[in-house]
């Protein structure tokens, strides 16, 4: 047991390391590379210049904001897993990341001047939203097969809503390709706000559910035997899962199978227990999100890649592969 | 007894395949990257106009030229450097020394900028004109500029796009520059000539940007003056599906037909589709329309079909007399959508000499 315990410890602080180098090197690479100490002097230091400018105003907010992103996402794809019991959930595939855009997107051309806070307010609605339309719709969560069907149709219901959007709203089609494509291109300090109101629910909706989520995958029975309602559980874990993406989705638009693979990283490297789990998915997902943007932003500078691309050609081969693997 | 469903590791120990896949899906990413290109970056087969600004102008057309007023109200304050001019959007700029180091951020802003006499350290890299700015460093395409890139050439004007960055997004990010940002666009023809003004003041190349107006005022009048009266023009572009859409006198191309005269049947469309300034356009309507002329745009870079080419093709348009006597011109990419602004005049000679045959 103790061995067990301190290989979990070492495992945590690889992944807490590779998070901190992930933002490092976000930090020194771009359209300009600049070494460790500059990056510090950046940081430290308001009289660097144009240096300054450069880490301080673009890469550092954007830098937590993909942190921020990459959380959201691998938290929330972690819970619904584990609520729902199929591991292929994923917000984007069951149609919670959606849901959020098409609220967005609606307050655009509703209040086209709406600043950056009112519109991740209204991201945070869709994903909740979407979370309790999946709840309703798929009645309860005994089938996953049930679940992934509802939350595909719910989905490309909502995609398209926001292609006719497009279509129509001059305001809508001018974000339309970053929001699509899933970026950070143009992440600022009112992006990195969120995590003022990330961090205390993810560590309330932490402390709250896991060991919930715990006792309800010993089965319904046993864990109504130890005081739980499945219901409530699986519907608080569910509304918890479409705030995070909501706070996802308002910053970087649609990006996925972060969370579809940042869960199944994270409990090859943490193991299975939900605590486990939620915190090496948060820190795999900012590792990933912190990745991805790097290399978009580098890999055709001076233009960028949407980093949602990047995650896409990852993640589809990791899906392909669980897919493969359940049949077999 | 409900049935568990175990939630498999993914065990990536041994399974070279599954890594396999992982790579070749990132250097997939990368071979595409370095690869592609969208259509703003590829070349495209712009037809070249020639350019004839011609001083031999009738009196009655040099009456006209000088009796046409300032384009618009001034609201330019008569100072020195520091000078406090308004761009565009309206919003005050204050130059406080000569600027020596000018990053644009669109086609349209580079070819203000060399119009009058200067010169670029930072451009789009969707710009083709001019060809003296076409070694300047590449500061990311017009619709996502690299901020990071900017900040490194060390500018002390930032010249943006007053229609492409117009947005919140653009805005809030302007705030944070050290430069101070000069929004410049060519949503109409007047647009033009404001900016074209307001530029010179900027830059105090005020003789120039006269010089320049003149030129596109007096272009515009001799075309005016052999222009058939009553000629009728669409303007038209086509989506990926092939769906049409004409352009509105609240596009630049439909500003400049109008400012002609040429009656653009379009006007009076509704907003709809997703490019602004242009409506759907049913080939049923487009029938009820026949204009005498149809200009056309094709977006797509070569070796995709020119939209002027493959109107004949399709059945129901060879209804219209201009597809059965050939009145039809493909406008040039740059001048009629991506890069408005200074050779609008050239633009007005290509319309003008194609309603005229």
């Amino acid at each position: 047991m103790q061995i067990v315990k301190s290989t979990i410890v070492r495992s945590f602080l690889l992944l807490v390391l590779m998070a901190l180098l992930a933002f490092l090197l976000s930090l020194q690479f771009g359209t300009s590379y600049f070494g460790p100490i500059e990056v510090i002097n950046g940081l430290i230091f308001s009289d660097s210049g144009i240096d300054r400018t450069i880490i301080w105003e673009i890469r550092f907010p954007r830098s937590l904001s993909a942190a921020l992103v990459g959380a959201g996402l691998g938290l929330a794809g972690a819970m619904l897993q584990v609520t729902t019991r199929n591991p292929l959930a994923d917000p984007a595939i069951l149609g919670i990341s959606a849901l959020a855009g098409l609220a967005l997107a609606l307050m655009v051309v509703i209040f086209p001047l709406a600043n950056s806070y009112v519109r991740g307010m209204a991201c945070i609605a869709g994903g909740v939203a979407g979370g309790g339309l999946i709840l309703i719709l798929s009645r309860g969560f005994v089938s996953p097969l049930r679940i992934t069907i509802v939350g595909v149709a719910v989905g490309a219901f909502a995609s398209a809503c926001i292609i006719g959007l497009i279509t129509g709203s001059r305001v809508v089609l001018d974000l339309a390709l970053g929001f699509l494509a899933g970026g950070l291109y143009g992440s600022g300090w009112e992006d990195a706000f969120w995590w003022i109101v990330f961090l205390p629910l993810m560590c309330i909706g932490i402390m709250s559910l896991a060991n919930r989520l715990d006792n309800l995958a010993l089965g319904d029975e046993i864990a109504i035997n130890l005081g739980e309602n499945p219901d409530r559980t699986r519907a608080a874990a569910v509304l918890f899962s479409g705030l995070m993406t909501g706070i996802a989705v308002s910053i970087s638009g649609l990006v996925s199978f972060v969370g579809l693979a940042s869960p199944h990283i994270a409990r090859a490297i943490v193991g299975r227990g939900s605590l486990n789990l939620f915190i090496g998915s948060i820190l795999v997902g900012s590792i990933v999100m912190l990745a991805a943007d790097t290399v978009a932003r580098v890999v055709i500078s001076p233009s960028e890649l949407p980093a949602g691309i990047l995650t896409a050609f990852v993640g589809a081969p990791i899906l392909i592969y669980l897919v493969r693997s359940k049949l077999s | 007894m409900i049935k568990e469903y175990e939630l498999k590791s993914l065990s990536l120990k041994g399974n070279s395949l599954f890594l396999g896949v992982i790579s070749a899906g990132i250097g997939l990413t990368l071979i595409l990257s370095g690869c592609g290109s969208d259509s703003s970056d590829s070349d495209t087969a712009v037809e070249k106009a020639a350019v004839a600004a011609t001083q031999q102008v009738a009196n009655a057309t040099a009456t006209a030229a000088t009796a046409t007023s300032s384009p618009t109200e001034s609201t330019v304050t008569d100072a020195y450097y520091p000078k406090t001019v308004e761009d565009l959007l309206d919003r005050e700029v204050t130059i406080v020394a000569p600027p020596d180091r000018i990053v644009a951020l669109s086609p349209s802003a580079l070819e203000y900028l060399y119009a009058l006499g200067g010169v670029a350290v930072g451009r789009p890299s969707s710009a083709r004109y001019p060809e003296a700015a076409m070694s300047v460093e590449s500061v990311g395409t017009s619709y996502a500029p690299n901020f990071e890139s900017i900040l490194g050439l060390n500018p002390d004007l930032i010249i943006a796009d007053s229609i492409i960055q117009a947005q919140p997004r653009f805005l809030e990010q302007f705030k944070g520059l050290p430069a101070p940002v000069f929004l410049a666009g060519a949503g109409s023809y007047s647009d033009v000539l404001t900016a074209l003004e307001r530029l010179g003041v900027v830059l105090n190349r005020n003789d120039e940007a006269q010089a320049e107006i003149t030129r596109i005022q007096t272009s515009m009048e001799a075309a005016k003056s052999v222009l058939p009266p009553g000629a009728s023009a669409i303007v038209l572009i086509a989506d990926r599906d092939n769906t049409f859409y004409a352009a509105k006198n609240t596009s630049f191309v439909g500003d400049v037909m109008d400012n002609l005269g040429v009656v653009n049947p379009a006007s009076d469309l509704p907003d709809a589709g997703p490019f602004p300034g242009f409506s759907t356009a049913s080939i049923e309507i487009l029938l009820s329309w026949n204009p005498d002329f149809i200009f056309t745009i094709t977006p797509a870079p070569a070796p995709a079909p020119r939209l002027s080419t493959l109107l004949p093709s399709i059945p129901p348009m060879r209804g219209l007399s201009a597809v059965q006597s050939g009145s039809i011109l493909e406008l040039p990419l740059e001048i009629a959508l991506q890069a408005p602004g200074p050779r609008v005049d050239q633009l007005v000679k290509l319309i003008v000499e194609s309603l005229a045959q």
